[in-house]
This record gives C-alpha cells, sequence and structure tokens, in this order.
C-alpha cells in the first residue's frame, strides 16, 4: 500500500527504474489518496496513485496534458517497482486522465505542488481545493471513501461552492443535480444545497 | 549487525575469487589459496566463470590462460561453447550486459597458439559483439607463460574426477552424466542434459546405451545410476566426503551478481541491487537449495529492504562453498 511515509521511497524507486529503461524526463500531475498523503492532508493508505496527466512547461505557464497511456518504459518501471513493494497490477494508472479534456476545475495548475524524485520523475500534485473539487464529484451518488475524504478536508462555504459551480458544469443533468443537493445536506452544507 | 552494501560488495568479491583460486589451485595453478579438496569441479563452467571476473583479477585470468596452453587437450571445446551460450544470455531485460560472449571465445583460441592441438577450435566461436572485449585484449596481449600452472596428469585427487574420466572416456557427455547420476539421485534426458550442458539427444542416446547395458535403469521415467557404491569403489571415491554442485549455475548465478555489483546503477543503489536481486529470485533459490541456504522471501521485505537479508544469505552461500571442505574434513 501507498502511504504517507513510502511515497518518497516508491517515487524515488520509480524514478531509478525510468532511468534503467532509458526512459526520457517525465511529468505527471497526481491526484486521489496519493496527493492527499504527499501533501499531508490525509494519512489513510490508498492501492494506487491516479495520475490526471503529464505535466507541461510552456510559454504561456504549466499545463496539464492529457495522457492516453503511458509510455512504455514507464509502464514496465512500475510494474517493477509495483513488484518490489508489493503494491497491486496497475497501481499507478490513468483512471482519471479522461478529466482532463472533459475539463479541469479553473486554475487548477496554478495550484499544483511540485516534488523532484530524481533525474527522470517529477509529479505534480493537485491541491486541497482541487481535490475538494474531485471528491465532490467522486462522491455524488456514492457513499463510500470519497465521501469521507471529503469532510475530512473540512472544506469551507466558499470552497465548497467553488466545487459545486465546477462538478455542476461537468453533469448537467437534473437526477446529477438532485443526488448533489442531497450529498451537501447529508454533509451539513443546507444553505448551498439550497442554492441549487 | 547490517551488511552495507560496500561491505558486502568487498566479502563478495574476495570469496568469489577465492572460490576460483582454490578450484584452479586443485588444477595445479600456484595460488596463495589451498586447493579446492571437498567440490567435484568442472573445468568449462569454470574456465568460462573465470573469464568472466577476468577483469576483476587479472592474475586468475592469467593463470587460466597458462593452465590451458597446457592442458587444452582435457578441455570439451563443444560444451565450453556451450557453458559460453549459457553465460551469454542476459537474465532479465534490464540487466547489465551478457556476462560473455562467443567471440571472447575466438579472441582466447587466436590469442594462444598452444591452442591449436584443441579437437575443436576455438576460432569458429560467433566474432560478434567484438567491441565489447576491449580490456580482455589488453590482458591478452600482454599474456605470458609464467611457468605457475602444472599439466594436469601430474594431479590426482578426487575433485578432479572429471578430468580422470576424461582420460578413460575423452571428452564427452558420458563424464558428465556420470558425476550427476553418481551424486543426484538421477533425472530424465531432458534434465540431465540442462544440467551437463550436453544436447538433448546425445544424453538420450547415451542413457538408453547404459540402461542396455546395466549400467542405469529407468525409475519412474528417470535414469537412475545402478550400484553407486559398486562406483565409487571403482573409483577410489568417498561419496560422503566430496560433494557435486552444478557449478554453471552456481558461477553463472554468482557472476551476475557480480556484474551487478560493478554496474552502474545498480552498483550505487541498495533499492536497484534490491530490485536485481528480485529478478534473479528463481536462480538464487536453486543454488540456495543445493547449498541449504533459505533465500529469504521478496514480498516480506519491500523496496531497498531486501538487498540485507538477501546479500547475507549470498555470503552463507560463498562461505559454505568455501568452508565445506574444512567442514568434511573435520567430521
Amino acid at each position: 500500500m501507498l502511504k504517507q511515509t513510502n511515497l518518497e521511497e516508491v517515487f524515488t524507486a520509480l524514478d531509478r527504474q525510468i532511468g534503467l529503461r532509458g526512459g526520457e524526463r517525465i511529468a505527471l500531475v497526481i491526484c486521489g489518496g496519493t496527493a492527499l498523503a504527499a501533501l499531508g492532508l490525509m494519512t489513510r493508505t490508498t492501492k494506487d496513485a491516479d495520475v490526471l496527466g503529464r505535466a507541461e512547461v510552456t510559454p504561456e505557464g504549466l499545463k496539464v496534458v492529457a495522457l492516453s497511456a503511458f509510455p512504455e518504459w514507464l509502464e514496465e518501471a512500475s510494474e517493477a517497482v509495483g513488484r518490489d513493494f508489493g503494491l497491486p497490477q496497475g497501481w499507478l494508472n490513468l483512471g482519471p486522465a479522461p478529466q482532463v479534456a472533459t475539463g479541469l476545475p479553473p486554475g487548477l495548475a496554478l495550484r499544483l505542488t511540485r516534488r523532484e524524485y530524481g533525474p527522470s520523475l517529477s509529479l505534480y500534485f493537485i491541491s486541497r481545493l482541487d481535490q475538494i473539487h474531485f471528491k465532490l464529484y467522486a462522491a455524488v451518488d456514492r457513499d463510500d471513501y470519497h465521501v469521507q475524504d471529503l469532510l475530512d478536508l473540512h472544506p469551507g462555504e466558499e470552497e465548497l461552492a467553488q466545487a459545486v459551480r465546477w462538478v455542476t458544469s461537468q453533469d448537467v443533468s437534473e437526477p446529477f443535480r438532485m443526488s448533489l443537493k442531497a450529498l451537501l445536506e447529508r454533509m451539513g452544507y443546507g444553505p448551498l444545497a439550497a442554492g441549487l | 549487525m547490517a551488511l552495507s552494501r560496500q561491505a558486502f560488495k568487498a566479502k563478495f568479491k574476495e570469496d568469489l575469487l577465492a572460490v576460483h583460486w582454490r578450484q584452479w589451485s586443485a588444477l595445479g595453478v600456484a595460488s596463495h589459496l589451498p586447493p579446492e579438496d571437498h567440490w567435484i569441479l568442472d573445468l568449462e563452467s569454470l574456465m568460462v566463470s573465470t573469464w568472466v571476473l577476468g577483469m576483476e583479477d587479472r592474475r586468475l585470468f592469467s593463470a587460466s590462460l597458462e593452465w590451458l596452453t597446457k592442458n587444452a587437450e582435457w578441455v570439451s571445446v563443444s560444451r565450453l561453447k556451450g557453458v559460453a551460450k549459457t553465460f551469454s544470455v542476459t537474465p532479465f531485460p534490464q540487466a547489465p550486459k551478457a556476462l560473455f560472449h562467443g567471440s571472447l571465445l575466438a579472441r582466447i583460441g587466436e590469442a594462444l597458439p598452444q591452442l591449436k592441438k584443441l579437437p575443436l577450435s576455438l576460432r569458429n566461436a560467433s566474432s560478434h559483439g567484438e567491441e565489447l572485449w576491449g580490456d580482455y585484449d589488453s590482458a591478452l596481449r600482454a599474456f605470458r607463460v609464467r611457468g605457475i600452472a602444472k599439466p594436469l596428469e601430474a594431479l590426482s585427487f578426487p575433485p578432479l574426477l572429471q578430468a580422470h574420466l576424461r582420460a578413460l572416456w575423452g571428452a564427452d557427455a558420458r563424464v558428465e552424466v556420470l558425476l550427476f547420476l553418481l551424486f543426484r539421485e538421477g533425472g530424465n534426458s531432458l534434465s540431465l542434459a540442462r544440467e551437463v550442458n550436453y544436447d538433448q539427444k546425445a544424453v538420450y542416446r547415451l542413457l538408453e546405451r547404459w540402461a542396455k547395458a546395466g549400467v542405469v535403469e529407468k525409475r519412474e521415467g528417470k535414469y537412475v545410476l545402478m550400484d553407486k557404491a559398486k562406483w565409487a569403489r571403482f573409483l577410489g571415491l568417498d561419496l560422503k566426503r566430496y560433494g557435486y554442485l552444478n557449478w554453471t549455475r552456481t558461477f553463472l548465478f554468482l557472476d551476475r551478481l557480480a556484474r551487478m555489483l560493478v554496474t552502474p546503477p545498480w552498483s550505487e543503489d541498495d533499492y536497484l541491487l534490491s530490485s536485481g536481486f528480485r529478478d534473479l529470485e528463481k536462480e538464487a533459490k536453486r543454488v540456495g537449495r543445493d547449498l541449504d541456504v533459505p533465500i529469504p522471501e521478496p514480498a516480506a521485505y519491500p523496496g531497498g529492504r531486501y538487498f540485507e537479508p538477501f546479500a547475507s544469505a549470498v555470503v552463507e552461500m560463498l562461505s559454505r562453498i568455501l568452508a565445506e571442505g574444512r567442514r568434511m574434513k573435520r567430521s
């Protein structure tokens, strides 16, 4: 499992394995439980590292670029690290990557936190505010760890209001709006729910 | 006390070279170490392994060449090529470059005119991969006979059983198959061919001939040597006093480790070494079984934490190889 205390070791190992395979230097944007742990926002363990995309420095600033698949050398490197640390198959995955095409919370790239793990790998972790956006989106219609993660982030009214604006732009359907409203009420954000 | 990377590297190199020097000493090479007196030697595996490690100890390399110039007729060139081929396979995709290449055999064949008496020329070996052997070239050019190796026929003791049997039968599969069957339970033609580095057809034909002649019998699909005690008496060999190891397998595993330990980035990183150790786990377990040294389960030691328990097991393996003769002598 990935946890706050072994992230450094696991990603440094990934850097070494990429180097061994002659892979190019790569910068990945990480969200989910791994990003929460890396930034010290939560201490729970997680089984995988969710990759949102590749970070690319452009003349206009940092951009999150969509990735449809990992390069072969990164697949092999992550398999080796998975074996070496007893992580499940696909522990480094592109699960949330389609979100880049459908739209990211405004300003996400500006709020990324960069960590270097060696000559081949740097990671950009999404911010607490963006976690609130993603966790709210994931928690609607579910009653699982995403709800608990969202509560543990103790979002302020304004932060959650921003997240509500974003998630309602991602899914404009009526059933989604109703589920979101119910979730916000359950979480104790009545006034925000009432505005929907 | 925890074993550091530097301490392991130093101990491993010292012991691995000692294993080689002791075997060459048994073969009549003047050495600072006593001759191997427990394990039955395997000439071709020793030669290939010595040449793999040649640049770690140039004196050892040079001694092996001198021995070869005086004893070439004892060597099975076809088996030498077979063993060399086994050493030329990379064990996992990202491993350091192959330990060995046929082109080195060709270079040695060219460099030593004395080898012309070999029944099958080393010059037939492939010349592919020549760029790998720059250091070897200079060592071969510097080679001079220094009078440190004796002719093998002047020596007689059980670890040299392979050579003694070759005096009787010539350098063919019968020798290695008999040695294996003397010390092990037996096997089918495929497993035996793999053990002794000969072609399966040749081993099969030999075993069938021996089965008809009553030398071996087939038990549950395995060929087993009949009346081992009689063979042992005939060869003047106390089977409990001497040991048999598959030296190709043992040296291959140890040499792969040796290469990893001197090749960056593995040589500089506990985690990458641990990862490489995991890649060699199967080989390590087979050699460990032969030496009765358990190899720790990698899953119990995530990441770089596998380095220390694995390295300790390897130190134990080498110490058993080196100590076995002394232990057997006392008992």
